[in-house]
């Protein structure tokens, strides 16, 4: 590595006389890729200029879908070639420190697959839902815009630098390039979002279950289910994870069909609970799977959450697609402009970029791209189809996700997902404030649609989830079933998102613990060994208390838990991107590769924009319904007069409201002040590295040579098959 | 039709790991055909265990 301008790539310019088969522009390529760009252009075309008529879903569809092949054909080659450089004769760590365990070269297509399921959570389907309130198309452009330009970049960059070092993890990474502080900040970082995360997604499970007795029944079910499916596995047939999971995915089936029974039956009030009550249910269940062995639980639940992951989302596709229909929500509401909307407060700009995170730039991700990924990829090339491919299909589940709460009624919208102290708890106080805001749905229309998916009742049913299976019944009960399925279905789409956000509640409690036990193990030998039982029982409890914590607050908050806790969750999401992508610019600063830094360091200045902006807002506006020390203050002067604001009803309620604030408000000014110092301090590397005479010491593990012969893309081209056939591989 | 259906459960073999105990054989025999194999609910068990001690992170 040299810090002067690199020396022209080994290979020629693809356009002359590169390689048959590879990258040459032929006609037919050219005609395709016309296509393609037209097909997208009159999408974008259709979205973003009609007004006021109904605009069908599948536009959405195409214009993702188009803007994703142009995105990965071109920019994400010239990534992989100019600004990487990857090295197909350059063996990964798989290859050179192949141990048959965590690494192990890996078919790129097996990973990809590993690697999706590993980032797409319930994040790109909570996020769009919330953001809906904009419109839809704030939404589209930053998922698509943001995922081709920022979050596909981050992962795909992240994942090469990482496989580059032996598989590093984002912290030892910035701990190297940056520096101790930048470190540290990353390692702080990390611990908090993954607290926040948790306490996010078990409110939305909590919001989908609360007074639903046959939501609570079919996931209450799915604890035997895992425990029956894991002693199968560990005792009766080690290994057969496919009939293991079938047998699971049947039972799970009969358990969404006999909530439905269990509803109508005596049953039924057992499995009433309020919100604080599955909050308590759901702190204890945190605690004992975090802390029973993985074979019982979490591998057994792991296996079903997938399967169910991928093959919703290709049903969901397959359902758009089909029932292809129309949007029912503006392009771009008045709460956009103005900031003042119901479902979390604030203006498009930056509250949009916030809200959505998973789906177009994701800090969370660059985890995984520097976790178990990087050790189990088989040639360099690969990044592409890993990193960008899979960041850009978790990009379409989000674009899908937006569709499914756009073609709802806003009416109904904003009936389900104002805070409750907004729309009181009868139909006709809703319906009232829902005409307060601007739309109309009659109470009894609010009462039909509760009564259409069987729950009790649909007002303030906040957290995204209930929405989205509203949506999705929609779309799966016209493609089959009709009518008399679509309860069925409302019900499967609850089930499918509560089963993964309780896989992820299992794992983020164990892995956080992992942290505080590596931490806190420097201090005190003994809590740091990960078979010690009580350190094990401590530091889960420490962890599970924590989200626990925010979870309560949220689940008893007045104003609304997903209105105040979501932006904090985009935030440190977010902040994480930064660390991320301060990370990469650092490195391609110190490898010499300053004309290309602007791949990685221009969604930097945006992120670090976005996030620091709404930081700002949320820590010093003076109004109220955005900023937390604002809110604080006109709850707390209420207090001292002995005033009761609504839609606090009495002074204890006006208590939480201050103690919530103030805890909210430190907490998105602390994530703020380390992404300042993150940033920084990369910027003051990056300066010492343009500055210095001497090219730096490279990070990079050597140079070994390849035996592995594997082709880059999904798709093996004609000379990769020619390749593929000397080395005697048949696949 | 018969090579797209090996295809899919070929797929489904490797991503949901069933296939792992076949690759531990194979990597097993070439590299020390001399050591005892373990038997696949010992490989099973080891392969499991080890999360205990090595959490992964899935995303939101």
């Amino acid at each position: 590595m040299t810090t002067t301008t690199p020396a022209s790539p080994p290979t020629p310019p693809p356009t002359t006389t590169a390689p048959a088969g590879r990258g040459r522009l032929n006609p037919r390529s050219i005609a395709i890729w016309t296509a393609v760009a037209v097909a997208g252009a009159i999408a974008w075309g259709v979205l973003a200029l009609s007004r006021g008529e109904e605009i069908n879903a599948i536009w959405l569809v195409v214009a993702a879908l188009a803007s994703y092949a142009i995105a990965y054909r071109f920019y994400a080659r010239f990534i992989a070639r100019k600004v990487l450089k990857v090295d197909d004769t350059r063996a990964t760590p798989a290859e050179r420190l192949d141990n048959g365990i965590d690494y192990q070269p890996t078919d790129r297509r097996i990973l990809v697959g590993h690697h999706f399921a590993a980032i797409a959570g319930a994040g790109p389907l909570v996020g769009p839902v919330l953001a809906a309130q904009m419109g839809y198309l704030p939404g589209t452009m930053w998922i698509i815009f943001g995922v081709i330009f920022a979050g596909a970049v981050q992962d795909m960059v992240i994942l090469f630098f990482s496989m580059r070092r032996n598989g590093k993890s984002l912290g030892q990474m910035a701990r190297d390039e940056i520096g101790t502080v930048g470190g540290i900040a990353a390692l702080i970082a990390v611990f908090s979002i993954m607290i926040i995360l948790l306490a996010v997604l078990a409110l939305v499970v909590v919001n989908a279950l609360a007074r639903s007795p046959w939501g609570t029944f079919s996931i209450a079910m799915t604890i035997p289910i895992a425990l029956l499916m894991g002693f199968y596995l560990r005792v009766l047939r080690p290994g057969r994870v496919i009939e293991t999971t079938a047998i699971g995915v049947g039972l799970l089936l009969l358990a969404i069909v006999a909530g439905g029974w269990v509803q109508e039956s005596s049953l039924a009030d057992t499995f009433t609970l309020s919100p604080e009550a599955l909050t308590i249910c759901l702190i204890v269940y945190g605690f004992f799977a975090s802390v029973l062995p993985v074979w019982m639980l979490l591998a057994p639940r792991d296996y079903l959450s997938t399967f169910m992951k991928v093959g919703v989302i290709g049903l969901l596709a397959v359902g758009v697609i089909i029932a292809a229909p129309a949007l029912q929500t503006e392009a771009i509401t008045d709460f956009a402009r103005e900031g003042n909307g119901p479902v979390f407060s604030g203006a498009l700009f930056p509250f949009v970029f916030i809200t959505i995170a998973c789906g177009a730039l994701s800090g969370f991700h660059s985890l995984i791209s520097s976790g178990t990924t990087p050790k189990m990829i088989q040639k360099e090339s690969q990044v592409r189809l890993v990193g960008y491919g899979a960041m850009l299909m978790e990009s379409f589940v989000a674009v899908m996700a937006l569709i499914a709460a756009c073609i709802l009624e806003p009416g109904l919208y904003y009936a389900m997902n104002a805070p409750a102290g907004v729309l009181g708890s009868t139909v006709e106080s809703a319906s009232a404030a829902v005409a307060n805001l601007g739309f109309t749905i009659s109470p009894q229309d609010l009462s039909a649609a509760a009564a259409e998916v069987e729950e009790q009742t649909l007002v303030a049913r906040t957290g995204g989830a209930p929405t989205l299976a509203i949506g999705m019944s929609e779309i799966f009960s016209s493609v089959i079933g009709g009518a008399s399925l679509k309860a069925f279905w409302y019900h499967f789409a609850i089930m499918f998102e509560a089963l993964f956000i309780l896989t992820t509640v299992d794992a983020g409690t164990r892995v956080g613990r992992f942290m505080l036990q590596d931490t806190l193990g420097n201090i005190w030998k003994p809590i740091g060994r990960v078979s010690w039982k009580p350190g094990l029982w401590a530091t889960s409890a420490v962890v599970v208390l924590a989200w626990g914590y925010f979870l309560y607050t949220g689940v008893t908050n007045p104003l609304g838990g997903i209105n105040q806790l979501f932006p904090l969750f985009g935030i440190a999401n977010q902040l994480l991107a930064a660390v991320a992508l301060a990370v990469a610019t650092t490195i391609l600063v110190k490898s010499g590769r300053l004309k290309w830094a602007w791949v990685t360091g221009v969604p930097l200045v945006w992120d670090a924009t976005v996030t620091l902006t709404a930081s700002w807002q949320k820590v010093f506006s003076d109004n109220p319904a955005i900023g937390f020390f604002a809110q604080r203050e006109r709850f707390a002067d209420a207090l001292d007069r002995g005033e009761v604001l609504a839609p606090a009803k009495n002074l204890d309620d006006m208590r939480a409201v201050v103690t919530n604030s103030t805890v909210d408000g430190v907490l998105a000014a602390f994530f703020a002040i380390l992404v300042i110092i993150v940033i920084a301090n990369a910027a003051w590397v990056c300066y010492k590295a343009i500055r210095a005479r001497e090219p730096l010491p490279t990070t990079e593990a050597p140079y070994v040579k390849s035996q592995i012969v594997a082709p880059a893309g999904l798709f093996p081209t004609a000379e990769e098959k020619r390749e593929l056939a000397a080395a005697g591989d048949r696949t | 039709m018969r090579r797209a259906l090996a295809a899919v459960r070929w797929y489904f073999r490797e991503l949901s790991g069933e296939a792992e105990y076949d690759h531990y054989v194979d990597r097993h025999r070439r590299l020390h055909p001399d050591q005892p194999l373990m038997t696949r609910r010992q490989f099973e068990h080891c392969r499991t265990d080890r999360r205990d001690e090595h959490p992964t992170a899935s995303c939101c």
